[in-house]
């Protein structure tokens, strides 16, 4: 904390306000309401509703839809966090070595950053829809049998394409800062020891890159549970039969779509322990594992 | 221009007491030195006179005014910090106009006072730089003339100096002390430098564990330290202390030296103790020691002995030290040399 | 690297340019589609150089072409995501300085509370609250409002949590000097915090509108009226791919249309932007 402060009494209070105020009326109570609401089941008609205790949490963590849905979004989180750290590892240790153009490569990719999910999903899906896409088009023309709206293994792959990529610029950047943070003299001490090429990447940088990708595997599972909503929604809508329903689209779909209040809030307040649990996790490990300072 | 009171003064942080009721009074155009070690409170005392600190108890006052509750901005005091303290995003210009502006100073005045101080202090040239551009010396001088340009009542300075080099210091040294004389404006000034706090003060004050120890002048305090503590802080190397018990061995007191009754100690300074009675008189204290140690320091070196029971002994001889490590040495001093302390560690009249 | 080696310099630099073309394949291709006519873009394989109706799309899609469509204009469209990119940008920027403000340099009462009610937030995304975060939004009439747009987008701490890590390495001392020189709170801030705070506000921006500009479930769900839609919203209710009817030319050029000027901004402002996001984010 800073060791010199105003005297004022009444002020600091004023200057919290704005912000207080939105986090009560947004977050707290919406929050308080979700757990509220995942204790209680409303009758069909929506007139009534008792408590039910952990019932609904009971029914949907037995119910064989949302355990497939936890496993898609697994599946999804990690597929997406991996494909885009490592092409983004790739870039970066590229950028690392070449002095000419650094600046103008970097410029060219942090452009997907600036893009919405839900657009980079439709990107991907103008160029590989059945129907229209002219990469799916060379790829039937090969004899690959290629058709995302009916084979969930192909909706899967896709929206973990598009995904990742729209996450390429973020871990790019962050793994250009860490292997920027790495001392000078520790890559030329090892380049005395006789230490070079993927060697030196494997048994050096990698593992001082550690807190860096460490890092990035949480904000980016993170991503990959939430912030991909709009890729899921505007380009296989949980579909086909499911195949890409990931928890939040069916928190989504059940509250809004469905209609199950208590349901949808059970899920919510899940996820909220999800990412406690993450955030947790990582504020533990991350800080644990600096290996330099 | 005005005096300083401090007036038994307080302050606690919880149960803890970091001031243990301290009073002082600065004349008016004094210059004021509180040294002590780090965490002794001094910088504490200042801060409080500044107002950034809050007090527990007892009063200050600055002119005739009881300040306790009054703004710092109000008090009528600038401030030198340890760190300058500059604003990095303003000019120097900026940095010394702005405490003026804030006070609604008339522009034109500003320009004079900025004009005149940036002359006395030799920084004209930089005042369109940013302090980021500028060398350590040279931010020294603006925070020295942020200060200065605001015509304050009275300055305080908390180790302005402890960020510059050791040639620097030296300079800034001489020239805070004929700013200040030109000026004649009453000055408090936090050290834990000694030799710095020697140099500019007019009186001294030694600080120690939230108390005053002495309040003098350099001259008093190096001649006539009130305890043991003074005794040791003022002056470098270190004043020896040697414990005066029947027992003590390695070393000898005339008789016709007056002592306290019971435990003393006894303290000779370095540049006291000689191979050989200056006068031709007889030594009052003699002491023998086992050199262990030969620091060649220019002009002189001082020689690092132990007596019999181990006390280390410490003393001067000029140019290069005829003894070597290893050897036994025989020293002693003339009994108006001696410092002569109770148990307690106060001064033996 | 140390040793100089042109060979491995070389594969690093076409590594490079094949990560270029697959970052901005999409982003290309679509610019493509939209030079071509309808007809052509549904008729693999479409062409990858520019077509002839460059003009001719751009100028009916923002003609009242989009309007026919989706019952908005394209420039209300591009209105709306500006407006709700610009209101989340500084709106979170200015709560959140104060805020940050308020508990880095004054001891009150409560202060951890307050502390602690504001970065619990960081923790818990917009999404997995949503359905009573709408009923909120219902019950204060805000459907189909700005406000119900972006205020419950501000409600979160990243802002806040930067500018407290900013502000906690300003030296004390400059604080003690400016109130020395009579700069009481307000001036404090003004005079010597916000310039300060120049280039953490820059970057902030930057990331704030790329979230403004990029939200989707949030105004999927507080815009009925087809009005008060944000672009990338608009351009999801136009895509059709089992509807012959979708204008796809028209398609395109809202696609294009929706990442221009993010990418304006990212691009334009890359210094501050990059310096941001990597020290928000630790």
């Amino acid at each position: 904390m800073q060791s010199v402060v105003f005297p004022n009494k009444v002020l600091p209070y004023l200057l919290l306000t704005p912000q207080i105020v939105l986090t009560v009326v947004f977050f707290f109570w919406p929050a308080s309401q979700a757990l509220y609401q995942s204790v209680l089941r409303e009758d069909p008609f929506g007139l009534r509703s008792g408590f039910v205790g952990l019932a609904n949490f009971r029914a949907i963590l037995s119910n064989p839809d949302y355990l497939h849905s936890l496993k898609v979004t697994v599946v999804f989180s990690l597929a997406t966090a991996l494909l885009s750290m490592a092409v983004a590892l790739l870039l970066a240790t590229s950028a690392e070595r070449v002095v000419r153009g650094r600046n103008i490569y970097r410029t060219l990719l942090i452009w997907p950053y600036a893009v919405a999910p839900a657009i980079a999903g439709m990107l991907w899906l103008f160029m590989f829809n059945p129907a229209m896409g002219t990469f799916a088009y060379i790829l039937r023309r090969n004899g690959f049998h290629w058709d995302p709206l009916l084979n969930g293994n192909q909706a899967m792959t896709m929206v973990i394409i598009a995904a990742a990529w729209k996450q390429i610029s973020y871990n790019f950047l962050f793994f250009v800062a860490g292997l920027q943070a790495i001392p000078k003299s520790l890559i030329e001490a090892a380049a005395i020891d006789g230490a070079r090429g993927a060697k030196r990447f494997w048994t050096i940088v990698f593992p001082l890159l550690a807190p860096t990708t460490f890092f990035l595997l949480v904000v980016n599972t993170v991503y990959a549970f939430f912030d991909t909503f709009g890729i899921i929604h505007a380009v296989t809508g949980g579909g086909p039969a499911k195949a890409t329903e990931t928890l939040v689209y069916k928190v989504y779909n059940d509250g809004f779509v469905n209609l199950d209040l208590g349901g949808s809030a059970a899920q919510s307040v899940i996820l909220m322990i999800i990412v406690i649990a993450l955030t947790a996790f990582q504020f533990r490990f991350v800080e644990k594992r600096v290996h330099y300072s | 221009m005005a005096e300083i009171t401090l007036n038994n003064v307080r302050k606690s942080y919880g149960t803890v007491e970091a001031i243990k009721g301290v009073s002082l009074d600065i004349a008016d155009g004094e210059f004021v030195v509180l040294v002590g070690p780090s965490g002794c409170g001094k910088s504490t005392l200042l801060r409080m006179i500044a107002g950034l600190e809050g007090i527990t108890g007892g009063d200050i006052l600055i002119g005739s005014r009881r300040v306790n509750d009054v703004e710092p901005a109000e008090r009528d005091i600038a401030m030198v910090f340890q760190n300058y303290a500059l604003y990095p995003h303003m000019t120097v210009r900026q940095n010394l106009a702005y405490g003026l502006k804030n006070r609604n100073t008339p522009p034109a005045e500003i320009e004079r006072r900025i004009a005149e101080t940036s002359k006395t202090l030799e920084i004209a040239q930089y005042l369109d730089r940013k302090p980021r551009q500028l060398s350590g010396g040279q931010r020294q001088r603006v925070a020295m003339g942020r200060a200065i340009v605001r015509e304050p009542a009275a300055f305080l300075f908390d180790e302005p100096l402890s960020n510059l080099d050791a040639k620097l210091r030296g300079q800034m040294r001489i020239e805070i002390k004929r700013l200040q004389r030109a000026l004649g404006t009453t000055s408090v000034y936090v050290t834990h430098d000694q030799m710095e706090a020697m140099t500019l003060a007019d009186r001294l004050v030694v600080v120690n564990a939230g108390r005053i120890e002495q309040v003098g002048t350099p001259l008093e305090l190096y001649e006539k330290p009130a305890t043991t503590f003074v005794a040791t802080f003022i002056g470098s190397p270190s004043m020896n202390l040697l414990e005066g018990t029947d027992t003590s061995s390695g070393w000898s007191l005339s008789a016709d030296v007056p002592r306290p009754e019971g435990r003393y100690m006894l303290g000779v300074r370095p540049e006291d103790l000689h191979l050989a009675p200056p006068d031709g008189r007889p030594f009052a204290f003699q002491a023998t020691a086992h050199i262990d140690g030969i620091e060649l320091v220019g002009a002189e070196s001082l020689l690092h002995g132990r007596l019999a029971d181990g006390t280390p002994l410490v003393f001067r001889v000029s140019g290069r030290s005829r003894s070597e490590i290893g050897d036994e040495v025989t020293v002693g001093a003339s009994a108006d040399a001696l410092h002569m302390f109770d148990a307690d560690g106060r001064r033996h009249a | 690297m140390i040793e100089n080696r042109p060979i491995s310099t070389l594969v690093s630099h076409l590594v490079l340019v094949i990560g270029i073309l697959v970052v901005a394949l999409p982003i290309y291709y679509t610019f493509i589609a939209s030079t071509h006519t309808s007809i052509e873009i549904v008729r693999p394989p479409m062409s990858l150089l520019p077509g002839s109706a460059l003009v001719e799309n751009y100028g009916e899609a923002i003609g009242g072409g989009v309007e026919r469509v989706v019952g908005v204009s394209l420039e209300r469209l591009l209105f709306n995501s500006t407006v709700v990119a610009l209101a989340i940008a500084i709106g979170k920027i200015a709560i959140s300085f104060l805020s940050a403000f308020a508990i880095v340099f004054f001891r009150f009462p409560l202060k951890m509370l307050f502390f602690w009610m504001i970065f619990v937030t960081l923790m818990l995304p917009v999404e997995v609250r949503i359905l009573p975060t709408y009923k909120v939004i219902v019950d204060l009439g805000m459907i189909d409002t700005y406000a119900g747009l972006t205020l419950p987008l501000m409600a979160s701490a990243t802002a806040t949590f930067l500018f407290r890590q900013f502000f906690l390495t300003i030296p004390g001392e400059l604080v003690e000097a400016a109130r020395i020189d009579n700069a009481g709170p307000f001036r404090f801030m003004r005079d010597i915090l916000l310039p300060l705070s120049a280039t953490n506000i820059a970057a902030l921006f930057v990331i704030l509108f790329i979230y403004g500009w990029t939200q989707y479930l949030w105004p999927l769900l507080v815009t009925n009226d087809a009005k008060m839609n944000t672009i990338v919203i608009g351009l999801k209710r136009m895509v059709d791919f089992a509807d012959a009817s979708t204008p796809w030319n028209y398609v395109m050029v809202t696609a294009i249309l929706a990442i221009i000027p993010p990418i304006v901004v990212v691009v334009l402002m890359q210094r501050w932007f990059v310096k941001g996001l990597v020290e928000t984010e630790k």
